[in-house]
Order: structure tokens, then C-alpha cells, then sequence
């Protein structure tokens, strides 16, 4: 959204009507915000009132459209269903997933005709369910909204909310053959309007969809797809941050088709044009690593840790340790491990997790 | 899911905005939307 949305000139005359804060959930500063306003997913939207109460909450990445309405409507709960929807948004906030979800389906049941926030709590619906680890229902009630919302911006992350939930689900292979053809649908649709970032996360889902169908020859397909869709994206991008927007898809099926080496220049390139961001080197060192050129790989991460700060650190560490693991230094991935623990234990409230440090230390303890 | 929130990603800050943002001040963003009686918009990112 950054590269794309809130560029875009038609959002000026919002400019007087709120105050804009931008929270980066990596930054120390902001632990006492994350520790009130929980952020599940990014990006994530959240208007505040001038009390400090949750007003609004969307979860994902709005279009410009999108976001003119959310901005239009922020603040102005007229409808039973814009109550309950803003009573959901904020059981949501607290983390309350369960909860908020049964309130998006009673704003929803209490939805007028045409009501123009049906697509956000259809998705918000779907998404909560998802954090509750409501995968059935979550399926189930995709299916039974996807024709109330085909056709409009929500119908993606609908349709493919309810798919990633069904994919998990042993006894639910007819849902996800609906869902996926709901998916398919909305991704053939030109008529609807999608961010080249969230069109790439709609190729994951379906490729995900034939990797669980256990089909080769149409995850190969969709990935080659995928690939030069992402290739044709980049090329088209006006500067670098919008290129830079495309690295980690790119990586990603670059990565999954075995061709990693195909990284390395956009990522050097992406290095040269972002000198202090810790994502291109520390994205190196994986492209590196799946090409077994350890030392290379090493080296990035030299370059990366230095850069990276907040949570996103014990994500690098645990790919350096990878890299050591890779080349048979088991010493030195403990040693990096340990390194991450403390780190981990270091953050402050807001930041840390315990979940995390938990893993890390079963990690650090199942090292031979 | 779990894999497009992992590859989500965001350009970084020095793009050109047509708003502008008080960067990672929760406390001076709260302070001015009490005092002119409006609300926070809160965008919440991270460079990866």
C-alpha cells in the first residue's frame, strides 16, 4: 500500500479529516501501541477515535477505492449493522477472535439491503474465524457469502480466505473444489480491480490448492504463470519501490520452481537501490542457501543482521542458523540460536512472544 | 495463508505520500486527535 495507495492524489482532500500515523510494528517505539492494538497480519488498518477507541479495523491490503470508502464511513456508525460491525472491529483488536467473529456474523445478519460494508465484514468474518482456528466454519460460510460479494474487491480475499481453510481440512475436499473454482473466478475476472502484490497472493493460494490436490503438471503450470506474471509486474513498475514490492514473490517462486539463482540480480539491484533495508541481502542469503553457495549465503547475512531490528531479527537468525545447518556447522547454528533466545527475551512487551521463544529454545534443544 | 502473510511486504518508507504521516508517535498522533477532535488513521506496517 505503501508504493502503490497512499501515493495516489485523490486521498489529499482526507488529509484535514483524520491524524495519520504510521506504525512500524517492528520498531521498539511502538510496543505500548501493539501492546492495546494487537496486529495479527500486515498490512493492517485501524481508525481510532479521538478517545483512543477502535473504530475501524481492516486487516489486509485496500485498494485506493477501498480505502476511500473505509475513510468516508470511519466514525459513521449509522446502522444497526455498522454498530455491530464496529463492536466486531473492536473484539477483534483485543484479540478476541472467537468473539469478534460471531458479531461480524450478526452484523452481517443484520445487513440492509445494499449496504456498502458488507465486503469488509464478509472478509473480517472469514479472517477472525481463521485466527480462532475455525477452519469448518470458515469454509463453510465463504461458500455461502462468495455469491453475495462476486464481482467486488472483497470476492478475492473471500474466496480465498475460505480456500486456505478448507485446504487444511481432511473431510472438506468438495468445499475446497468449490472454493477454489470461486477462487479461479475472481482471479479471471478483469472487471475487478487488484493490487499486482494481492493478484500474486491469489497464485499462491491456487498453487497451494494443486499442491493439495497432489497435481504436478497444474502447480508447475500455475507457477510458471506466477513467475512471469511477477517478471512482467516488476517490469512495469514505475521506481524501485514499486519493483521492490515484487522481490519476495518473486524469490518465493523463483525458489519453488528451482531456478533461485534467478534472484540474485533484481536482489543485488534492490541492495544498490535500498542501502540501509536488511530485506535484500537478508533475502540473499536464502537465494544463496537454496543454490548451496553457503559462503555467499553467510556473507548476506553478515550484511543483513546489522540492518534488522524488532521480531523481524529472529527471522534472520534462524535463517543464518539454517545456512550453518545446510553446511554442517552445527555448532555455529547453536550458537546463532542462543543468540536468537536472547535476543527474543530482550524485546519488550508488545514484541515479545513467548510462543516464539518457546520454539526457539525446543529448536536450540533438539540440536545434536 | 500462513505463507502469503509471511511474503506480504510493503515498499519502504521514503516513497512519495499524498498524506502525511507522523511516523511510530502514538502518543503525539493521540495528543493532536484530542485536541482538534477528530480521529487517528493508523497505518501498521513493517519493512519486510
Amino acid at each position: 500500500m505503501r508504493a502503490y495507495v497512499y501515493t495516489d492524489k485523490s486521498l489529499e482532500r482526507y488529509a484535514g479529516r483524520f491524524v495519520w500515523l504510521s506504525v512500524n510494528t517492528e520498531d521498539a517505539k511502538n510496543a505500548a501501541f501493539l501492546k492495546r492494538y494487537p496486529i495479527p497480519a500486515l498490512p493492517t488498518i485501524v481508525v481510532l477515535d479521538a478517545t483512543g477507541k477502535v473504530s475501524m479495523r481492516y486487516v489486509g491490503g485496500a485498494t485506493v477505492p477501498q480505502l476511500r470508502r473505509m475513510l468516508d464511513d470511519a466514525g459513521h456508525t449509522q446502522s444497526s449493522a455498522d454498530k455491530l460491525l464496529a463492536a466486531a472491529d473492536r473484539l477483534a483488536s483485543d484479540g478476541e477472535h472467537a468473539a469478534a467473529a460471531k458479531k461480524y456474523d450478526e452484523a452481517i445478519a443484520a445487513a440492509p439491503k445494499g449496504w456498502r460494508n458488507f465486503g469488509r465484514a464478509a472478509e473480517s468474518l472469514l479472517f477472525s474465524l481463521s485466527l480462532a482456528d475455525e477452519n469448518p466454519r470458515c469454509a463453510t460460510r465463504a461458500i455461502e457469502l462468495y455469491p453475495r460479494v462476486k464481482g467486488t474487491a472483497s470476492a478475492a480475499n473471500v474466496a480465498a480466505t475460505g480456500l486456505s481453510c478448507a485446504l487444511g481440512l481432511e473431510d472438506r475436499k468438495d468445499d475446497a473444489a468449490k472454493l477454489e473454482q470461486m477462487t479461479r473466478e475472481v482471479f479471471d475476472d478483469p472487471k475487478i480491480t487488484m493490487s499486482g502484490d494481492d493478484r500474486s497472493g491469489l497464485y499462491i493460494t491456487l498453487i497451494d490448492a494443486r499442491d493439495n490436490a497432489k497435481d504436478e503438471q497444474g502447480a508447475l503450470k500455475l507457477r510458471q504463470e506466477w513467475a512471469a506474471f511477477l517478471e512482467q509486474s516488476a517490469a512495469a513498475a514505475k521506481t524501485p519501490e514499486q519493483r521492490a514490492v515484487y522481490d519476495s514473490h518473486r524469490l518465493s517462486a523463483y525458489m519453488d520452481l528451482g531456478t533461485p539463482e534467478k534472484a540474485i540480480p533484481m536482489l543485488e539491484q534492490s541492495e544498490r537501490d535500498f542501502p540501509k533495508d536488511y530485506n535484500p541481502p537478508a533475502r540473499l542469503a536464502l537465494a544463496y542457501k537454496a543454490m548451496k553457495d553457503y559462503d555467499k549465503a553467510l556473507a548476506a547475512s553478515d550484511r543483513a543482521l546489522p540492518l534488522v531490528y524488532g521480531p523481524r531479527k529472529l527471522i534472520v537468525l534462524g535463517a543464518r542458523a539454517d545456512i550453518y545447518v545446510a553446511k554442517g556447522d552445527t555448532a555455529a547454528a547453536k550458537v546463532t540460536i542462543a543468540q536468537a533466545i536472547a535476543y527474543a527475551k530482550s524485546l519488550p512487551e508488545g514484541q515479545r512472544s513467548e510462543r516464539r521463544i518457546a520454539a526457539l529454545e525446543k529448536r536450540l534443544s533438539s540440536m545434536q | 495463508m500462513k505463507r502469503l502473510a509471511l511474503i506480504t511486504l510493503l515498499a519502504l518508507a521514503s516513497t512519495a505520500r499524498a498524506l502525511t504521516f507522523i511516523e511510530d508517535d502514538y502518543a503525539k498522533a493521540t495528543a493532536l486527535a484530542k485536541a482538534k477532535n477528530i480521529p487517528v488513521f493508523v497505518e501498521a506496517w513493517a519493512p519486510w
